[in-house]
């Protein structure tokens, strides 16, 4: 089966935000970059799946500017078989510019990931994959990818739109579910999904592939690339696509920021005193008669 | 343009609306707007409430499709008909599978995690969180015609105003909706959990938190104990290093890569307080930090620090809301 994991590249966690002059964007320079903590479940989930089911192929696809090939290479180094980049300009970073409106915009994020996936040529060998882009030149094989299933993150940790997989999934119209804690086949093209309900239910859904599947943390514990994934990720193939040569429609979907604002320095902590049952006794006291919380 | 139009999706939970929900009806008729509300997935009995909140006009579906890609063009005709200048939402994971689908369909510019909203001049001024709330920015949209946004906001963050009443009745329509079955799509079925009933952290008025200071999967009993001494309306959290350890269920983790929360009342036990932790619950509007370490960066984010132990003073909490709920 083919397999299409879309990741994101975003800050890591534990990046400080700091901000550009008058609140125009966050400063880029000095940021750590990591593969969204939610798409690597994906990618990790994907690679399992190819590792069970034979004759499976995973390819990421990401979109971003330059410096998101070293997310692609890393995926490539976990497993995955070949990596597409929609390359954007390079980012503004600590620049005055305005940052790249793509950016805040899943919807164009969308249409463009969606552009590349139903534009793939297949290629069916395993041979045919490694001299791709080679054969593609000389005779391009008429047959596009059939993708049974595209993985992704339920949301990117730096913008938190929660917004990109629902919205590709429509522009594909395919079904999606979204939130997967537990992902399996029971029959060829038929998936179990398990996730978290409301009031601790656990909701069970069967899904007919072609479909789109959002993940959530506890999926699964994602591996570390090893050293000989690395060295064969460098002879994998990561294709680059300028965004610049795809039809995307810039029109009323489009939103900008500004403002950018830190959280409001918190005034410093009152600290309650004396023995755990005093402390116990005026705890509740402040949160029932001066807050009026409980 | 004379009165804003709302239509507001509201959420149900067991034929209840949910507080998230009631929250946005009270701040949408606040600020003297007119409110339409969507309410799928409820019957009859169930939009009574909302009637009491003070919507204008209700529509109600009793059947809440399970498949958002069969619902989806249901819920494009119905804004397409209603023309709102904005369509509301929580930010609930239903929401969140449903309307970047709809807004994607009929091309409307999409907002989640948003913290505001204003109508100025014309134009809506939308404060949206970024990094899990370690920053949060603004965005100014004039509003074209036809082209109102989509808007989820996180659960709390407007609206905690009284219930707005209404003199005038409310209309009441069935939506006649034949939504088809799934044949890609099916939700087989849905088994409890050991957990018990308690508010999804994200909805929750009150959290207790605890951290590796809690030193053992076991000792979060007592803090389902606290808990329960507080009232249903209270969720139990957790750090990252706790969940990772699998001390307790992904689900339950407070921070970048959890949930991002804003109760009313956060009580951290035995969490030091590390980046990704404030970003998920630094817009809880009073955090209470126990920490036996005077130096855990929480303190800092904290409204009252208790230094000590959290053993100690934990039970102490738990016996003195017992003995008050007796009175």
């Amino acid at each position: 089966m083919n397999i299409l994991v879309c990741i994101k590249q975003v800050p890591d966690t534990g990046t400080r935000i700091q901000l550009l002059k008058e609140g125009k964007g966050i400063d880029e320079s000095g940021i750590e970059w990591i593969i969204n903590p939610y798409d690597e479940f994906a990618l990790e989930e994907a690679l399992r799946i190819k590792e069970r089911i034979p004759n499976t192929r995973v390819q990421v696809l990401s979109l971003g500017p330059p410096r998101v090939e070293k997310a692609l290479r890393t995926a490539l180094a976990m497993g995955a078989d070949k990596a597409v980049l929609i390359e954007t300009p390079v980012s503004p970073s600590s620049s005055e510019e305005k940052p790249s409106l793509l950016n805040k915009n899943p919807a164009l994020v969308a249409q463009a990931l969606a552009q590349i996936i139903s534009s793939q040529k297949d290629f069916t060998s395993p041979e045919g994959l490694k001299k791709a882009s080679f054969e593609e030149k000389k005779n391009p094989p008429a047959e596009k990818i059939k993708w049974d299933l595209i993985l992704t993150g339920k949301v990117g940790i730096d913008e938190s739109h929660f917004a990109t997989g629902p919205m590709l999934a429509e522009k594909l119209n395919i079904p999606h579910v979204g939130f997967v804690t537990k992902l399996q086949e029971k029959i060829k093209n038929i998936w179990l999904c398990e996730r978290q309900g409301e009031e601790g239910i656990i909701e069970e859904i069967t899904l007919h592939l072609p479909a789109l599947i959002t993940v959530e943390k506890g999926l699964n514990e994602p591996r570390y690339p090893s050293l000989p994934g690395i060295m064969k990720a460098k002879k994998k193939e990561l294709k680059k696509i300028k965004l610049s040569t795809l039809d995307i429609h810039y029109d009323k979907q489009m939103i900008t920021f500004h403002s950018y604002q830190l959280p409001k320095e918190s005034p410093p902590p009152r600290f309650i005193s004396g023995s755990a049952e005093e402390q116990a006794k005026k705890l509740i006291h402040i949160l029932k008669e001066k807050e009026k919380l409980i | 343009m004379s009165q804003v139009k709302a239509l507001i999706s509201v959420d149900f939970l067991n034929q209840q609306a949910k507080s998230s929900s009631l929250d946005l009806l009270s701040f949408a008729l606040h600020q003297n707007w007119q409110v339409c509300a969507l309410c799928l997935g409820a019957n009859k009995e169930a939009i009574e409430t909302v009637k009491k909140q003070g919507a204008q006009e209700i529509f109600f579906h009793p059947d809440k499709a399970s498949n958002p890609q069969n619902l989806t063009p249901f819920v494009s005709g119905f804004i397409k008909e209603q023309k709102p200048n904005v369509i509301l939402a929580s930010s609930s994971s239903k929401n969140l599978e449903l309307f970047p689908r709809v807004a994607f369909r009929l091309k409307l510019p999409f907002l989640s995690d948003c913290l505001d909203l204003q109508w100025q001049k014309d134009s809506w001024i939308i404060e949206k969180s970024f990094y899990a709330g370690k920053c949060q920015a603004r965005s100014h949209l004039n509003v074209l015609p036809d082209t109102p946004p989509v808007v989820l906001i996180r659960p709390h963050q407007v609206g905690q105003q009284e219930a707005f009443t209404n003199s005038k009745d409310s209309s009441v329509t069935e939506l006649t909706w034949n939504i088809p079955e799934s044949t890609n799509y099916k939700l087989v079925r849905t088994k409890k959990t050991q957990k018990s009933k308690r508010p999804e952290l994200t909805e929750a008025q009150i959290i207790i938190s605890g951290g590796r200071g809690m030193q053992s999967p076991e000792n979060f009993k007592l803090l389902e104990d606290l808990a329960n001494c507080l009232g249903p309306e209270v969720s139990v959290g957790a750090s990252r290093a706790v969940t990772d350890a699998g001390w307790v269920p992904h689900s339950m983790q407070v921070g970048q890569t959890g949930k991002t929360v804003s109760p009313q009342l956060y009580i951290a036990c035995g969490i030091s307080g590390a980046i990704q932790h404030l970003a998920g619950m630094n817009r809880s509007r009073i955090i209470v930090a126990i920490n036996n370490d005077p130096s855990a960066p929480l303190f800092q984010k904290s409204h009252y620090g208790l230094v000590g132990d959290l053993f100690k003073i934990i039970p102490c909490l738990i016996k003195e809301l017992k003995q008050q709920n007796k009175n």
